[in-house]
């Protein structure tokens, strides 16, 4: 049986670029010469978009996923696809031995193809009604939405593409002075907002920085591996990078924690800030 | 654009030395096509569809002109081993490292895609058979806790092997992923 027969971790780490040459050259070898193989390695693959999509990935291995697997237009478009099956609308009852309950899956050697016996014609065209009929329910939902919810459909109207980086210079909101901007007005092709968080100085090897919605407990997005540096007037800030694709158009306030080995983390300070749709209007407003 | 066109006799000859069933030998060259654009992908080729392509193109050709391949498989690394050297002596491909691309934040359709791009997706997966959406709806949203598990028993209760639950996955892609192409190309004008 081959050493490889199933390694999601060996697979996912190929996937994302991580493995050495010697190694990468050697799973080839084998995916190549063994079908199992490959098809874990497929299984795998679908397994880490699915981790993204859910967003189950580490920091690190979600910046690798964007840096690596994502920028090649064949897994992108794999992973838009696979985010259109996994719509939250309501999906169809398919007609399987899994859902009529009390019938066993097949096995008789006249049905081969079990799963097909099982149907009768008009549960598969009630689940083909049902499923038209649920995406049209998703699209009049999006429609709604887009109506009534805070969250902008930024590109659903004709908007400026932005800047693909913001930058925000923060202070601690115990300390922030009338007429800091503290809003970052996110445009169609806007990719990262960063954060610069000043800190008093450079005191902690590490920083943990954790992002909420104001007024929510839940945690957006978190990195332990945040470190302090000087901006150009020499003040001590921390930077900190967040994909625009995760942050909403709402209030948002970033919590720094000073990290040193062996003693308690110590927080530093919130940081407040605004997340804004870029519109022709406010783009001319900060010009 | 493969270099290497591949013809119809040559691709008929590929398929025969693959399996004499004609349903089986298909299975097996999507396969290998999937191996070699998983292969290139790896290496960050923008174009890892046009390499599998022509990979496969001189593979049929080689076989064709009676070169004596006694193990495929071993071949075939070999030259996708041979295409991507080729490919990184052109001059007209320049390969940035993946540490010095910038990263792609994906857009999730749920927020940021535009009507029009939705309306596209909605449009293609209407395109499909129920049956093909059944199998697709089936294959991303389970149950089980792994996507190995998922499959196998997605394949078991169709009747099928795992792998052929794959490439029958991947033909559908491929469908979907033609049709997407085709209604951006209405979209977007021709330059004159």
């Amino acid at each position: 049986m081959s050493n490889f027969s199933y390694n999601s971790e060996l697979f996912t780490r190929y996937l994302l670029g991580q493995l050495h040459d010697a190694e990468q050259d050697r799973l080839e070898e084998e995916y190549f010469c063994n079908n199992e193989v490959f098809v874990a390695l497929l299984d795998a693959k679908d397994q880490l978009i699915s981790n993204y999509l859910n967003g189950r990935l580490t920091a690190e291995d979600r910046k690798r996923f964007e840096q690596h697997f994502l920028t090649l237009p064949g897994h992108k478009r794999e992973v838009e696809l696979a985010c259109s099956f996994l719509s939250p609308a309501p999906k169809p009852q398919l007609v399987t031995n899994r859902i009529t309950s009390d019938r066993k899956p097949s096995t008789k050697k006249e049905s081969p193809h079990g799963f097909r016996k099982t149907y009768q014609p008009w549960i598969l065209a009630a689940a083909a009604m049902l499923l038209i009929g649920s995406i049209i329910a998703l699209q009049v939902r999006k429609e709604r939405q887009q109506a009534t919810s805070p969250e902008v459909q930024i590109a659903a109207i004709q908007l400026p593409k932005g800047p693909p980086n913001i930058s925000l210079f923060l202070k601690p909101t115990s300390s922030r002075s009338f007429g800091q901007d503290i809003t970052a007005k996110i445009g169609k092709e806007t990719q990262i907002v960063e954060l610069k968080l000043e800190v008093s100085k450079e005191t902690f090897p590490i920083y943990r920085g954790t992002l909420h919605i104001k007024g929510k407990e839940d945690e957006v997005l978190s990195d332990d591996s945040l470190h302090a540096t000087k901006n150009e007037a020499g003040t001590p800030i921390v930077i900190w990078r967040l994909p625009a694709a995760k942050l909403q158009i709402e209030d948002y306030t970033a919590s720094l924690q000073g990290i040193a080995p062996g003693n308690p983390s110590v927080p530093i300070g919130d940081y407040d800030f605004e997340v804004r749709a870029l519109t022709l209007e406010n783009s001319q407003q900060s010009r | 654009m493969a270099h290497t066109p591949l013809t119809p006799e040559n691709f008929e000859l590929l398929l025969l030395c693959f399996n004499s069933d004609r349903e089986k030998a298909g299975e097996e060259y999507e396969l290998l096509w999937q191996k070699m654009r998983e292969y290139f992908a790896a290496r960050g080729a923008i174009c890892a569809e046009d390499l599998a392509d022509e990979a496969l193109s001189r593979l049929a050709k080689k076989y064709a002109e009676g070169e004596e391949i006694r193990d495929f498989n071993r071949y075939s690394y070999g030259l996708a081993r041979l295409i991507w050297m080729e490919s990184l002596r052109r001059p007209e491909n320049n390969y940035v490292s993946f540490d010095q691309a910038l990263g792609l934040s994906f857009v999730l359709p749920d927020f940021l895609l535009t009507e029009e791009e939705n309306a596209r997706y909605v449009h293609c997966i209407r395109q499909i058979t129920d049956e093909e959406r059944n199998l697709m709806i089936e294959y991303w949203d389970h149950e089980e806790e792994s996507h190995y598990e998922a499959r196998r028993q997605q394949a078991i209760r169709m009747g099928i092997s795992p792998t052929a639950l794959r490439i029958r996955v991947s033909r559908i892609r491929k469908k979907l992923e033609a049709c997407l192409a085709n209604c951006l190309e209405k979209k977007t004008p021709k330059a004159k």
